[in-house]
């Protein structure tokens, strides 16, 4: 029965376990980024020096990591450190787009120059992998119900 | 004549599970209410006669556990341990075996006698459910009686069942495993208090080795005096109860869960989506970092998405003003018009857009049962450093305003708690001092400022955290109770709701814009404009002369007059802060320039100092209506002077700390 229930979690471990060393690396470049070290690869991958951005990043990464740790020990409710990894990146995401686009709007009020890759951030990008998982298992969140 | 059997009989059970229909239906109604001196619950006691033995049956207070926490839990407590009737009947409520079973585990611990009566089994056979009692005797080794109280069923074979348990000889005691390292501690407490032969009396050992460890203060308190009180407390000086209690309820709980499987048919629990969430959003250890991400992504969302909004506000009010001084005679109602009621009272409503998006955030965390998570997620910090659990809610109601905030500390019951939360929550941001954080971030800080602003909200948590466990360990000497909150289920917000929310808070500042923030700017108008003839808003102006009569305090802080007299005027109402540098650095005055431009280019500011003057806005003492709520719900002059004093001090502290502390480290420009 445990070899069957891992098995069916297998792809969504593999998932949460790209998606936390994708995030975790991503809070890694920004926390070396705002020591001042390595700036220009930092730049190169649009990674701000933010701390706090690191540190959502670190936190993000974690739950998604902890998710595939359950789920690899045969823990059927690791799944929830996945689906909210999921729900929380999404967010986070949101949040950056969100001032992406006041940012934009403000250039356009006051006549200053807009520079789109100047406000991106790596919460903003990295969303594209838990946006692909959230589609996968979009089937799993009735978000009225907020059933997992 | 032979001797009557007598036999003395609890009722014992959680809060609502039928006990009190049970005793009626046991004894026929002939009970009377006692009240027994010391206590303020009543428990009843009435006698129930069945061939030839008389029980007298004692219905005590609900409890959910044997670790006392409110009185009733204590007079139940205390009369299972320290008058040992000789059989306790635990009412279990059938439709809710999980939780009810949690009382069971401590009383099969404590080694009592125990009948479980299983009532409202009638609504476990209507849902389609099946207890199988006799598996449950089997693996609780405990005899269990179906019962439907309210119709008086299975009364008789309860009765039976309860004389038949009290006429056996001791019980032998159920042990529930704590793991290793928690049953060394116990074994290790149980030989010390072994030594105390009166101890070995009252309770048995393990029970009260596992209580103390547990930090049960009434065990603790029954040690005073015994030859072995200094060696326990010296042994648990070194444990961390409260974890030890949390890992103490899992294993209980574990053992519930290994059983139940086995004697119901469909309440095994299954994790619900909430119990699925709450997994991750209250993890021990991912708990307090996704509440802290959240609160960031909460203050960056603010100020981001607010600059659009604040900028178009900005240039229509530097529009008006431009406005009036090109058009309006004679130059004093110009200077009247623009300097005073725009640049004061606009320059609060430039913020307005940061604050409306604020509070839509904390509705939308609020309405979907997190805030009520990130209580919970504190309260176990909060309890190790001195503060009340219960003390988070009044301190989240303090991000909108201080006001409500301290009078919804009339839910904590201990006065010595309620003045400490009291005092400590005018440290929680309100939303009011939020203008002055996005000025001052928005000048000095550029694209750091939502960090900057995150970080003066957790700036004011510590502070109040930290003053709580200060306060706690001199003045207000005590431990604080522990407290039980239910968790709401997650729902989604819906917008309209949070929406609403949004307006209730936000609307107030509107209004006092037209009114205390109005008034407020025109005096500083007038401070800054006479006596006739001095330059507006120079150091010669009224306003300068007061600014620089207690500028020489703020000097060491790095802060010169204008923010003094500003701060001065903030006691007021926070908002005035803002308005008063608008009227003082002469924003609006014409040259398009807004009040961030004229901060800038103030030679004497810089971000050091001005992250100062953000943390003593933060700090000191509050405005004149929280004041006037402190005295209220204090009832006492004196602990209003205090916490009015003890803010003003530390205020000061923090930021000579921070002004001078990063000037020594070269952060000075």
């Amino acid at each position: 029965m445990m070899t069957a229930m891992m098995s069916r979690n297998r792809p969504k471990m593999a998932f949460a376990l790209l998606a936390g060393k994708l995030y975790v690396a991503g809070a890694f470049l920004e926390a070396v980024a705002a020591a001042g070290i390595a700036r220009g690869a930092a730049r190169l991958l649009l990674v701000p020096g933010d701390p706090m951005g690191a540190f959502v990043l670190a936190v993000i990464g974690a739950i998604f990591l902890y998710g595939a740790y359950e789920l690899r020990s045969g823990l059927d409710e690791g799944v929830a450190y996945l689906y909210v990894g999921i729900a929380l990146a999404l967010i986070f995401g949101m949040i950056y787009l969100l001032a992406l686009g006041a940012s934009a709007a403000d250039a356009a009020l006051t006549g200053d120059v807009y520079d789109p890759l100047g406000g991106m951030r790596p919460g903003l990008y990295l969303a594209v992998v838990p946006l692909a998982g959230g589609l996968a298992w979009r089937d799993r969140f009735d978000i009225k119900g907020i059933r997992l | 004549m032979a001797a009557v059997e007598r036999y003395r009989i609890a009722l014992a059970g959680n809060p609502n599970v039928g006990k009190t229909t049970l005793f009626n239906a046991m004894t026929g109604m002939h009970q009377h209410v006692g009240n027994f001196p010391g206590v303020t619950v009543e428990r009843r006691s009435g006698r129930a006669t069945r061939d030839g033995v008389e029980l007298e049956v004692v219905d005590l207070p609900g409890t959910y556990s044997l670790t006392a926490y409110s009185l009733d839990e204590v007079v139940a407590r205390e009369y299972i341990v320290e008058e040992r009737p000789d059989v306790v009947v635990q009412v279990v409520d059938a439709t809710n075996l999980e939780r009810n079973l949690y009382l069971t585990t401590q009383l099969m611990e404590l080694g009592v006698r125990v009948v479980i009566a299983l009532n409202m089994a009638d609504l476990v056979d209507a849902r389609g459910d099946f207890i199988d009692t006799v598996r449950m005797r089997e693996f609780l080794e405990i005899p269990v009686v179906r019962t439907t109280a309210v119709e008086g069923a299975g009364v008789e074979e309860l009765i039976a069942t309860v004389i038949a348990e009290a006429r056996l000889g001791p019980h032998h005691e159920h042990e529930i495993g704590y793991g290793e390292a928690l049953e060394v501690s116990i074994a290790d407490l149980e030989r010390i208090l072994a030594r105390d032969p009166d101890i070995e009396r009252r309770y048995r050992l393990r029970w009260a080795a596992v209580k103390l460890l547990e930090g049960d203060e009434r065990v603790l308190e029954g040690l005073v005096g015994s030859p072995v009180e200094a060696d326990v407390r010296s042994f648990l000086a070194g444990v961390d109860q409260v974890e030890v209690e949390a890992i103490m309820a899992d294993k209980r709980y574990e053992a519930i869960n290994a059983v139940l499987p086995h004697v119901c048919s469909r309440c095994v629990p299954r994790m619900t989506a909430s119990d699925m969430i709450d997994r991750v959003l209250m993890n021990r250890y991912l708990g307090i970092p996704i509440f802290l991400a959240l609160m960031w992504g909460a203050f960056e969302l603010t100020f981001t998405l607010a600059t659009p909004f604040s900028t178009a506000i900005d240039m229509g009010f530097a529009w008006m003003v431009d406005a009036v001084n090109a058009n309006m005679e004679p130059a004093w109602l110009a200077s009247l018009l623009g300097d005073g009621v725009i640049g004061g009272v606009g320059f609060v409503i430039v913020f307005v857009p940061n604050i409306f998006i604020l509070f839509l955030l904390i509705s939308f965390l609020e309405d979907s049962g997190y805030l009520a998570r990130a209580a919970f997620i504190m309260d176990r910090l909060m309890y190790k450093l001195g503060l009340h659990g219960k003390s988070f809610i009044p301190m989240l109601m303090g991000f909108g305003c201080n006001v409500p905030a301290i009078m919804a500390t009339r839910v904590i019951e201990d006065r010595r708690d309620r003045i400490i939360s009291i005092i400590v929550t005018p440290f929680i941001s309100c939303g009011a001092r939020l203008p002055i954080y996005v000025l001052f971030a928005g000048a000095f800080f550029g694209r750091q400022a939502g960090a900057v602003i995150f970080s003066l909200y957790v700036l004011g948590i510590a502070a109040a955290v930290l003053s709580a466990k200060l306060l706690r360990r001199t003045v207000l000497r005590g431990r604080p109770s522990a407290f039980i909150m239910e968790l709401p289920p997650y729902r989604l917000p819906t917008l309209r709701s949070s929406a609403r929310h949004m307006w209730e808070h936000g609307s107030m500042y509107l209004r006092k814009a037209g009114s205390v923030i109005l008034l407020g700017a025109l005096v500083m108008w007038a401070l800054a404009s006479y006596p006739a003839g001095v330059e507006y808003g120079s150091s010669e102006s009224y306003a300068g002369m007061v600014g620089r009569a207690i500028a020489p305090a703020l000097a060491p802080l790095g802060l010169d007059w204008r923010i003094a007299v500003a701060l001065l005027f903030g006691l007021v109402a926070k908002e005035i802060v803002v308005s008063s540098l608008g009227v003082l650095y002469g924003a609006g005055s014409g040259d398009g320039a807004s009040l961030s431009d004229g901060l800038q280019a103030d030679s004497g500011l810089h971000p050091l100092n001005a992250y100062g003057a953000m943390a003593f806005t933060l700090l000191y003492m509050p405005c004149i209506a929280t004041v006037a709520v402190i005295r209220k719900e204090t009832g006492s002059w004196k602990w209003t002077l205090f916490a009015l004093a003890y803010g003003l001090a530390l205020a000061w502290t923090v930021a000579f700390a921070i002004f001078q502390g990063g000037t020594l480290l070269g952060f000075g420009r």
